[in-house]
């Protein structure tokens, strides 16, 4: 089995420097045994500190909580190996640019198919009684109740990021960009409005609760005057400041802007990164006429918006 | 960095760990079937449990041992199941595969380090088992012991232990039976 690692290693031959996150390093491959490309995410080491108590936990967890899912929207783990205190994690290969771990994590496969990337923090939902971290979610996607310490959240974080994962896809900039957790609520406040005791029950009783300048807010259809009413309805849902309130996946894919027409471009037919505006023009179906009314479209293509 | 470092140290240590909330979406008998159905995927093999049937007082003592390391170093309830989860399963590989027999000790050692790695937030060090075990190895050799453990059951570690059904049963005895569940919980 030791000597498993070195032939695994060998499977691999190294084609290209892909990127490099913030906890990892990502090549692009090719698996010698089955003839494909394949991504490769090398997990750093981190600290000497961090490698005298062995292989990284995080990359333990991904590895692990991978291993059990298997959905067409989650990147396939294919295989792990380890040398000494290096991890390296074997993904099917995505067209779109894998370089940038960023903090959302979706790709895009060849067909158009979002994938969900990057399970260092997930947690395994239904496993109740587990000791829970604050650590967890990239600050511009941090719900309130996070920033304000609750060490009790569900997965009304998760709406909250999907939220501003929506709202970024619109401006095609980060909707609530703090630099600080402090920030960060500001940012939030500033546009949403402060939350109350009356919108929100129960937020001045959370660990970390500081009373805030009351703002009013912006009307979200100033903020994203290019969206529909029902996509509006749709991010008012997820933007609610009490977690209990929040939308939940289920609410929200019940709600009119997933049902209305017109329907989503069906994936192979997406645009895709180094492909001419022109070239997908000659190609242009009807479903490519977006949900959202007003942003134009040869602009869009040239910033590579990935729905 | 987007990352929040802005971490309470203080706090931290004030504060006793808090447990996730009981979510009724993620309880009863769909969650409990799945479990079933998972947990067969990490039984060990019937010839390693035939083996160990001969002579049971060599798992047992192991066993022990990996119990007491766990309290001794204040582990989460949930690693000592799962770290001899481990060592079961990778003792039932070893049964197929020719490998050259490792240390027990160290076996249990590299389990608990991969097993608290999984569950907890504050996770055991490989100096502090290398103590409980009174240097009967270096760390470094509990390293090598956590890369053949892994690449040994393929890095597949997040094995169904008793302690995973345990709240769901706790909690249909409530729904039954009133205040008894709820006894039992505390």
């Amino acid at each position: 089995m030791a000597l498993d690692v070195k032939s695994r290693s060998k499977r691999y031959e190294k084609l290209d420097f892909l990127g490099e996150g913030q906890f990892a390093t990502v090549y692009k491959a090719r698996d010698k045994t089955t003839d494909t490309i394949v991504a490769i995410k090398k997990i750093k080491v981190g600290h000497r500190t961090e490698a005298k108590d062995g292989i990284n936990r995080t990359a333990l967890r991904e590895i692990k909580l991978l291993q059990e899912l298997h959905h067409p929207n989650i990147i396939g783990l294919l295989d792990a190996f380890g040398h000494k205190s290096n991890i390296s994690l074997v993904f099917d290969f995505m067209e779109t640019d894998l370089e940038d771990l960023k903090p959302n994590n979706l790709l895009l496969d060849g067909n158009g198919i979002l994938k969900l990337a990057d399970f260092g923090l997930a947690k395994a939902f239904g496993s109740p009684n587990r000791v829970y971290t604050h650590q967890v979610v990239t600050r511009w996607y941090r719900s309130p109740e996070l920033l304000f310490g609750a060490r009790m959240y569900g997965v009304g974080v998760d709406m909250w990021a999907v939220g501003c994962i929506l709202a970024e896809l619109l401006l095609r900039l980060p909707f609530l960009a703090g630099d600080s957790d402090l920030d960060q609520l500001t940012k939030i406040f500033e546009a949403l409005g402060t939350a109350t005791e009356e919108s929100w029950p129960g937020v001045s009783s959370l660990p970390d609760y500081v009373s805030f300048k009351i703002f009013p807010g912006t009307p979200l259809e100033h903020i994203f005057s290019a969206a529909g009413d029902d996509l509006l309805e749709l991010l008012q849902g997820l933007f609610t400041f009490n977690p209990l309130m929040r939308t939940t996946a289920t609410q929200a894919l019940k709600m009119k802007y997933f049902s209305n027409r017109p329907g989503p471009t069906p994936g192979p037919q997406l645009p895709r990164p180094n492909c001419s505006v022109e070239a997908l023009r000659e190609k242009e179906p009807v479903g490519l006429k977006r949900k959202i009314e007003g942003l134009d479209s040869s602009l869009m293509m040239k910033k590579k918006l990935i729905f | 960095s987007l990352w929040c470092e802005e971490v309470d140290e203080e706090q931290n240590q004030n504060q006793t760990a808090l447990r996730a909330g009981w979510d009724p979406s993620v309880s009863g008998c769909r969650v409990i079937q799945r479990l079933l159905h998972v947990e067969e995927r990490y039984s060990p093999s019937v010839l390693y449990v035939s083996l160990i049937q001969q002579e049971p007082g060599r798992r047992e003592e192991l066993t022990k041992w990996t119990l007491q390391v766990c309290c001794d170093c204040g582990c989460d309830e949930a690693v000592f199941p799962l770290a001899v989860s481990l060592v079961d399963r990778f003792l039932s590989a070893l049964l197929t595969l020719p490998v050259s027999p490792v240390s027990p000790v160290c076996l249990a050692a590299g389990c608990i380090l991969i097993a608290s790695k999984l569950t907890e937030c504050e996770t055991v060090t490989a100096e502090l088992l290398c103590a409980a075990a009174e240097h009967d190895f270096l760390p470094s050799s509990l390293r090598d012991m956590e890369r053949l453990i892994l690449a040994t059951l393929r890095w597949d570690t997040a094995a169904v232990t008793p302690q995973d059904f345990l709240p769901h049963f706790l909690a249909s005895l409530e729904e039954r039976g009133g205040t008894f569940g709820t006894e039992l919980l505390s």
